[in-house]
């Protein structure tokens, strides 16, 4: 059964130039102790879509259409109060840039007892043991100690880890990690993702993973979803997506990828750009772009095709 | 601890530019300083009499060397219109000016900081338009022109406030016995709620025209903080963490406002220590800068002097205890020693 | 920036902003009031009237009369003359010579730029207006003196933002080719980096017409500089503040007005000029 699951979601935005349809038709989900990657390039609605799990998103968002379930709770139709309940506690979520996402002059033990003191429910003189039993369970070494730290005495790899034991100290069910590597070193990479595979399965947390990184998705990833301009537009089993891409977009992602082997010239990039947003858009987001477009994927809505149980795609010629 | 060594330790480059620069004006500039001294009802005989009791015939070098010396001896001459030394002219008057300043501080930083804040929380909603329209009108009013508004306004239209006097109505009142010379806190230290309750009222119109022209920059200021801390990635991240909203406002965003906003109180003090003077003036009020009006037009130099010397010596001690609180409230200005 | 596209820029500024153009307009009265406030006056600004005193603003009055007799509104539009130029002056001082030290300090550092820095931290380790007090006393008691003083204690305020602007142009690339286009120092820094620089550093200095004002206002209102009959806006309120308690208002209060009014166009013309040089703000 999925602990998460997202129902044709399609989310806009009014914004002083017009109406952005920032997400259409969105539908994903994610089961226990599973890790689902989600992929795109930058503005193609992945961090939208875990914003509006989230009930994160500013004030111009609108949400038009869809339905939002976690562990049986109707996301979108809770009381904000309701759902700064279940943030922290049932739902969590850690960022790009762990450096500035915690407060700048505060140690970061208090930052993570102001997490317990909200959610866990225990007496005010177990509050910094508890903190500290979180630092350990993300492996900090000499965590008494660094609980005293400030966000600007640790690395970037200590403080994502620190963002870490924050989002898991209550045991959530799901977990959303947005780019959690990015910007890190290679090496703090592999460790903060084994890191974050590691409590996934341990704890049989739903994890959403949103990265551009096709390469880091293809390795720490059970299944991949694939994001373009607010779409959808293909769901695999990661060995799967990764072997037989059956939608064009993913294809390209895949040969876009540069390998050790590659060189300057034979760089493939996808050509043209990511549609307007605020515009008339075609059913099909990605046909401006798409060499086997027709005429007919202008045309009418936009289908799944169900290629496996485990293998959709949204597209009317897929490879 | 070794922070404030380093801060204290900074302050002696000013110190000694103060010190220097105070002497510049004083015995360097052109013109006689010993007809400056002597005063303008003085005659030849009395200046070349001041020329060698100042030793202003020696030269330069030795004149500052002979300043410094008096300065550490508490000597800054002596008034000619009170006759009394100025250092004892000066002391007896602190508290006064102290006093007016603290409360104008009071004033500006306790209807600033809300201000900016509520301003933050609700972007362009009424309360919003009010600061940022209070922000730009107060800035272009003079404060000597405020505190006669209000005066005239409060006192003589509506009758609500005290009658212009000074400190207190000495006719109706008598001072509290002498502690620190603020005579609030005095009147609290005695007990005695009456007095307390008339010095305030005689407060309450100079200490507002006074703080207002500061609420300005501080509500500023607090409010363009709030605003960025409240659209900053670590509040984002409290509140995917599910943290009450007060806890975010408070610890979260306003303790990242409270650094500039001390950043800011730098130049706070300047004005506050300066529009001090006008504001005495128009109240009436017994302080260091009425002393120094005074000084002024009568020509009392040595009077005059001293009351910049002390002014800036002040100004130097209250940017250290500035520097000192912002390394209190952030850690990294610490580190950066 | 070319010379159209800041006409073009500058309209579009002004059409933005109601506010900016109404400033503008007001201080352009301001500068008529100015350079022809004694010709275009109802009445002698200096003629006292034993019979006239003290009258409530009126047809024949606009603005009342002062203890003196004399016509307030006349005294008023003359006196735009003196607080105008005065603040105009020491800011024009302040800003050549803070320009020129904060430059050099800038681009060549070292000794420059600690001596340079060191008297610039001395100016501000003081309150400022007890420092204008303490040199217009020590100077002698004159207009000239208040503008000297007020430059005096403006100078920081220029001098560090030209050197701030400088150093962050000093290694660009254009600066670059020009040094090894053979250019010395001293012309590089005057012919290229230095008009790169004059449209922020006039951005601040209309910011600062108004600060420069309210100074020059503070010290006649002590009774520096200015002395009677002389009209002037700061020593008319000073004059007019004995009356409030009788409830005579007309006396402090145009005279004040007036000064707000100038302080505030000012204020708002900065604000205007800041937002056109800045393309950010321009979304």
């Amino acid at each position: 059964m999925a602990q998460l699951e997202i129902d044709n979601l399609s989310v806009e935005f009014r914004t002083r130039h017009g109406v952005v349809r920032a997400l259409e038709g969105v539908t994903l989900s994610v089961a226990r102790g599973e890790i689902l990657g989600v992929v795109g390039e930058s503005g193609s609605g992945k961090s939208v879509t875990a914003y509006t799990v989230m009930a994160l998103n500013d004030e111009a968002a609108e949400i038009k259409s869809g339905r939002i379930t976690m562990g049986g709770i109707d996301i979108l139709s809770a009381q904000p109060d309701a759902m700064r309940q279940l943030r922290g506690r049932e739902m969590a979520m850690i960022f790009q840039s762990p450096r500035t996402a915690l407060h700048p002059i505060r140690k970061v033990g208090k930052q993570i007892e102001d997490v317990l003191r909200e959610h866990a429910g225990l007496p005010s003189r177990d509050l910094k043991q508890a903190a500290i039993a979180a630092l350990e369970r993300v492996r900090i070494p000499d965590p008494e100690r660094r609980a005293e730290a400030y966000p600007f005495e640790l690395s970037g790899g200590m403080c994502q880890r620190v963002m870490i034991a924050m989002a898991l100290a209550c045991s959530p069910s799901v977990l959303i990690a947005d780019e959690p590597t990015t910007g890190l070193d290679v090496t703090t990479q592999a460790v903060i993702m084994d890191l974050i595979r590691d409590m996934s399965r341990s704890a049989r947390m739903s994890t959403l993973l949103i990265t551009h990184d096709l390469g880091l998705a293809g390795e720490y990833c059970d299944r991949i979803a694939v994001m373009h301009a607010g779409h959808v537009v293909e769901i695999a089993e990661t060995e799967t997506l990764l072997d037989h891409p059956a939608h064009p977009y993913t294809r390209q992602l895949l040969a876009a990828t540069p390998v050790p082997e590659s060189r300057i010239e034979t760089l493939n990039s996808i050509p043209g750009q990511l549609p307007d947003l605020r515009g008339a858009l075609p059913p099909c987001r990605f046909s401006g772009r798409c060499e086997r477009r027709q005429p007919i994927c202008d045309e009418g809505e936009l289908p799944w095709t169900e290629l496996s149980p485990t293998h959709v795609v949204r597209c009317r010629f897929p490879l | 601890m070794s922070f404030v060594w380093k801060r204290l330790l900074g302050t002696v480059p000013s110190l000694l530019g103060v010190i220097i620069l105070t002497f510049f004006i004083s015995h360097a500039l052109p013109g006689d300083p010993a007809a400056f001294f002597a005063g303008p009802a003085a005659n030849a005989a009395s200046i070349a009499n001041i020329r060698t009791t100042l030793g202003l015939d020696r030269p330069l070098p030795e004149q500052f060397l002979h300043y410094v010396n008096e300065l550490a001896h508490g000597n800054l001459g002596h008034s000619l219109t009170t006759g009394q030394p100025v250092l004892t002219d000066l002391v007896e008057r602190l508290p006064a000016s102290l006093e007016l300043s603290a409360f104008a501080l009071l004033f500006a930083v306790g209807l600033a900081l809300p201000l900016g804040v509520w301003a933050a929380t609700r972007v362009n909603g009424p309360v919003d338009h009010a600061c940022r329209a209070l922000v730009t009108v107060s800035a272009a009013f003079p404060t000597f022109f405020v505190g006669l508004l209000l005066v005239y306004i409060f006192y003589f239209l509506l009758g609500w406030a005290p009658q212009p006097l000074g400190r207190l109505n000495e006719i109706a009142f008598s001072p509290p016995p002498h502690v620190t010379g603020a005579y609030t806190v005095d009147a609290v230290i005695a007990g005695d709620w009456v007095v307390l309750r008339a010095t305030l009222a005689q407060l309450l119109l100079p200490a507002i025209s006074l703080g207002l022209f500061a609420l300005a920059p501080i509500a500023r200021i607090t409010r363009a903080a709030m605003l960025e801390a409240l659209s900053s990635d670590f509040v984002r991240t409290a509140r995917a963490s599910g943290l009450p909203v007060g806890k975010i406002l408070v610890t979260y965003a306003f303790r990242n406002v409270l650094l500039p906003v001390s950043s800011v109180l730098g130049m706070v003090f300047s004005f506050l220590l300066g529009s001090n003077v006008l504001i005495e003036q128009v109240f009436g009020w017994q302080g260091v800068g009425a002393y120094a009006v005074s000084a002024v037009i009568a020509s009392d130099y040595a009077a005059v002097q001293g009351f910049v010397l002390m002014m800036a010596l002040l100004y130097v001690l209250l940017n250290l205890v500035v520097d000192i609180f912002a390394a209190l409230i952030d850690p990294r200005v610490r580190f950066e020693g | 920036m070319s010379l159209v596209t800041l006409a073009r820029n500058t309209g579009y500024a002004f059409g933005e902003n109601r506010l900016t153009l109404v400033a503008a307009i007001i201080l352009a009265l301001l500068t008529l009031c100015a350079l022809f406030g004694p010709s275009i006056t109802p009445f002698d600004p200096l003629t006292t009237s034993a019979t006239a005193k003290l009258v409530p603003p009126s047809g024949h009055h606009l603005f009342g009369t002062d203890s003196l007799g004399r016509d307030i509104f006349s005294r008023v539009i003359v006196a735009a003359r003196l607080d105008l130029g005065m603040a105009i002056s020491a800011v024009a001082l302040s800003f050549v010579v803070g320009l020129a030290l904060g430059s050099l300090a800038g681009y060549f550092g070292g000794w420059t730029d600690r001596i340079v820095g060191r008297a610039m931290d001395t100016i501000m380790a003081f309150p400022l207006f007890v420092l204008a007090m303490g040199i217009v006393v020590a100077l002698g008691n004159s207009v000239a003196n208040i503008i000297i003083a007020t430059m005096i204690i403006n100078l920081p305020f220029y001098c560090r933002f030209a050197r701030a602007e400088v150093n962050v142009r000093r290694d660009l690339g254009y600066v670059e080719a020009a040094r090894m286009g053979g250019n010395g120092s001293l012309r590089v820094l005057v012919s290229h980096i230095i008009p790169n620089i004059l449209p922020p550093m006039m951005v601040q200095a209309s910011l600062n017409m108004g600060w420069a004002i309210l100074n020059a206002a503070g010290l006649s209102f002590i009774g520096l500089g200015v002395r009677p009959p002389t009209p002037e806006w700061g020593i008319m309120v000073s004059e007019g503040a004995s009356f409030i308690i009788s409830g005579e208002w007309w006396a402090f209060m145009f005279p004040g007005a007036a000064l707000v009014l100038a302080v505030f166009c000012f204020n708002m013309l900065g604000d205007g000029l800041r937002d056109l040089l800045d393309p950010r703000k321009r979304v």
